[in-house]
């Protein structure tokens, strides 16, 4: 390990080696560490979700906005926004790298074989693809309209590129590295305006895949639908209308129901993913930047950033069911595996708070975080960003 | 439409409140027929109306064929589009797409007097449905301040209306293609504003901005004072090319179903000297 890659264990606080795929040098257990970006300290914080201490602090680049975590290489993955660049940590030694990409590197989504990471560079409308095991960029893809979210084909041969700037789903050949097609998910967007261009254009956050990988659901802001796409063929293959400004499809993780907030009328549908049909739209909260499920899929929460709490809905019944208090501004959150705790980033009050899920309430939060959590990865679990 | 022709919106009725609140405020010229003022715009000509399907077929093959290149770009358009029509596109803001920031719509909100509250709607932005209601008084008089609106998201705009007017079928016309569509103000979540309403318009006033006053003096007995508006009739389609552009092409005509808005939408009287000296200098367009 070189003197500068040591250099950037500095601040690595170091707890006892437990469990299985131990780094030999930083006892982070990938299989228990809960990774916070913090925007504002420039360094990922690492949590033991078995004590829900914080175990480690890692040194990133700028801005860091979203954590990926492969337990196949063992390495994480830090978009530094600020910096242009990607931090690639290997868990195991704590060495570090960095590496140069295109404006702006926010969203990362890890392919299945755990070797090839997608990174949207948002301000350059670019797609980087890494292999992480040799760090290097394979192919920079060009031509998309501010790429947010991306989605791999369950088989890694496909990368979905949601295009918050556009009307289409752009679909990339991850091998050849090119645009093969693009799915319209609505019409261009009509506007009655002298100045159209203010920044507030909300096209498509994301495609959320069912766990098969057989549809795809993407929400078009602007359009207030939701389209149904069909991943083998490219087609959209139904087209719901929903509420004012759709964020994103969120998936429970048996793939029954996809929940869409409509942040522009404070409302949440929930589709049925069986036959692609609205069966509920229930009040929410202003400004919901994630949902979690959780609990055999029987519990929603919907994070609401504007009035600091988690909207709570029974997904057997399909009704609200009561609100919990945050302490702070939360971000984005994920439920563990076996679905029992909730752990959201509160970016204000530099907290992690952890949610039980079976019994719907707050049970601690985890304090001096870093500065400005942004947001939770855990390995194995329905990660997200915003 | 010559200077002094008069349009059907003109014909139609003084609303009740108009002349009542004439006689008491004083204010003549509340009660007078409209002014044949000049709209800001009517000297412009309508734009050539295209076709959805036939220009994106155009742009998608010029985005193959230049990229992200200007000049290539606004070559290409020459032969089919006014070059004005290729804007650039503002940079992505990271708290902006998270909602964590949002542009607001409403500008000034005062008292004018005991009675009457004045509210600047200056953009139908996305929080425009939260942002209004909250501030409309329950009872009273509100003016209604369109001065800086230089327009926005049409469905949106209904919406807002319907905070006036309440649910109201075939409000407006759309035509595009030939083909005429009828399009509803629909019912709003709450309680609509039911009290005395007058409407400030001028040159910068535009779009759906001028839909608007004209929907409110249509259906809910707005006065509507100030100046000419600018007279924009018609929908543009977005059509993004890749990251940093974007072409604004005029696909339809937008009116109510008895009259429209070309040479703009003349007001009933000038702004009262005494309100003007309580509010902001409005933006100018």
């Amino acid at each position: 390990m070189s003197s500068l890659a040591r250099s950037s264990l500095v601040a690595l606080a170091l707890s006892a080696s437990l469990g299985t795929a131990v780094g030999a040098e930083t006892g982070i257990d990938v299989q228990h560490a809960l990774f916070v970006p913090n925007r504002a300290s420039a360094s990922i914080a690492v949590i033991d979700i078995r004590t829900d201490q914080v175990v480690a602090t890692l040194p990133v680049g700028n801005v860091p906005h979203q954590v990926a975590v492969s337990d196949i290489t063992n390495q994480m993955v830090a978009t530094n926004t600020a910096d242009d660049t990607i931090t690639i940590v290997d868990l195991a030694s704590g060495a570090s790298r960095t590496m140069p990409l295109a404006h702006e590197p926010e969203h990362m989504e890890l392919g299945p074989d755990g070797h090839t990471l997608a990174i949207g560079n948002i301000g350059a409308g670019a797609v980087s693809l890494v292999a992480l095991p040799e760090g290097r960029e394979l192919h920079r893809v060009t031509g998309l309209s501010q790429p947010h979210n991306l989605t791999f084909s369950p088989d890694g041969k496909r990368l979905y590129v949601a295009n918050l700037g556009a009307n289409h789903v752009s679909v990339v050949d991850v091998a050849a590295g090119r645009v093969v097609d693009e799915i319209q998910v609505a019409p261009p967007v009509e506007v009655a305006s002298r100045q159209p261009a203010d920044g507030e254009y909300q096209g498509i956050i994301n495609v959320t895949r069912t766990p098969d990988g057989r549809l795809g659901f993407a929400a078009h802001g602007e359009g207030n639908r939701l389209a149904v796409l069909d991943l083998r063929t490219g087609v959209v293959k139904k087209t719901l209308e929903l509420g004012e400004l759709p964020w994103r499809a969120y998936s429970t993780a048996d793939g029954r129901y996809m929940l869409v907030p409509n942040n522009g009328d404070a409302t949440l549908s929930i589709i049925a993913t069986a036959d692609q049909s609205v069966v509920a739209t229930l009040p929410s909260a202003e400004d919901i930047t994630g949902v979690n499920t959780g609990w055999f899929e029987t519990t929603a929460f919907a994070l609401s950033r504007a009035e600091k709490k988690a909207m709570v809905y029974d997904l057997t019944s399909l009704s609200a069911a009561g609100e919990i208090a945050l302490p702070g501004t939360p971000e984005t959150g994920v439920t563990t595996p076996d679905g029992t705790k909730l752990y959201v980033a509160l970016s204000d009050t530099d907290q992690v708070a952890v949610i039980d899920v079976r019994t719907r309430q707050l049970v601690k939060t985890i304090d001096q975080v870093g500065d400005e959590p942004w947001g939770v990865t855990l390995e194995g679990a329905m990660n997200y960003c915003h | 439409m010559g200077r002094h022709a008069r349009r059907c919106d003109e014909l139609l009725p003084l609303s009740p409140w108009r002349g009542a609140a004439a006689a008491a405020l004083g204010w003549a010229w509340l009660a007078l027929p409209p002014l044949p003022a000049v709209g800001a715009g009517q000297a412009a000509q309508p734009p050539t109306l295209h076709s959805t399907e036939e220009i994106g077929r155009h742009l998608a093959a010029l985005q193959a064929r230049c990229g992200e290149g200007e000049a290539c770009l606004r070559a290409g358009l020459a032969d089919s589009l006014p070059a004005s029509l290729l804007q650039p596109l503002p940079p992505p803001d990271s708290d902006r797409i998270r909602w964590a920031s949002s542009l607001p719509s409403l500008g000034q909100v005062i008292q004018l007097d005991a009675a009457t509250r004045l509210i600047a709607l200056d953009r139908f932005g996305r929080r425009v449905l939260q942002e209004l209601p909250a501030a409309l008084p329950g009872q009273g008089a509100l003016v209604l301040d369109l001065r800086a609106n230089q327009g926005g998201d049409l469905a949106r705009m209904l919406k807002v209306a319907g905070w006036f007017t309440g649910g109201i079928k075939g409000a407006m016309r759309r035509a595009a293609a030939g083909q005429v569509e009828l399009l509803d103000v629909p019912a709003p979540a709450g309680q609509p504003f039911r009290g005395r309403l007058t409407v400030l318009i001028g040159p910068a006033t535009a779009s759906s901005a001028e839909a608007l006053a004209a929907l409110l003096r249509r259906h809910a007995g707005a006065a509507i004072l100030g100046a000419p508006s600018a007279g924009k009739t018609y929908l543009q389609t977005i059509w993004p090319l890749g990251q940093a552009w974007q072409v604004l092409v005029p696909t339809a005509a937008i009116s109510l179903p008895e009259a429209g808005w070309t040479g703009g939408l003349r007001p009933d009287g000038p702004l009262p000297p005494d309100w003007a000296a309580l509010m902001r200098p409005r933006e100018s367009p």
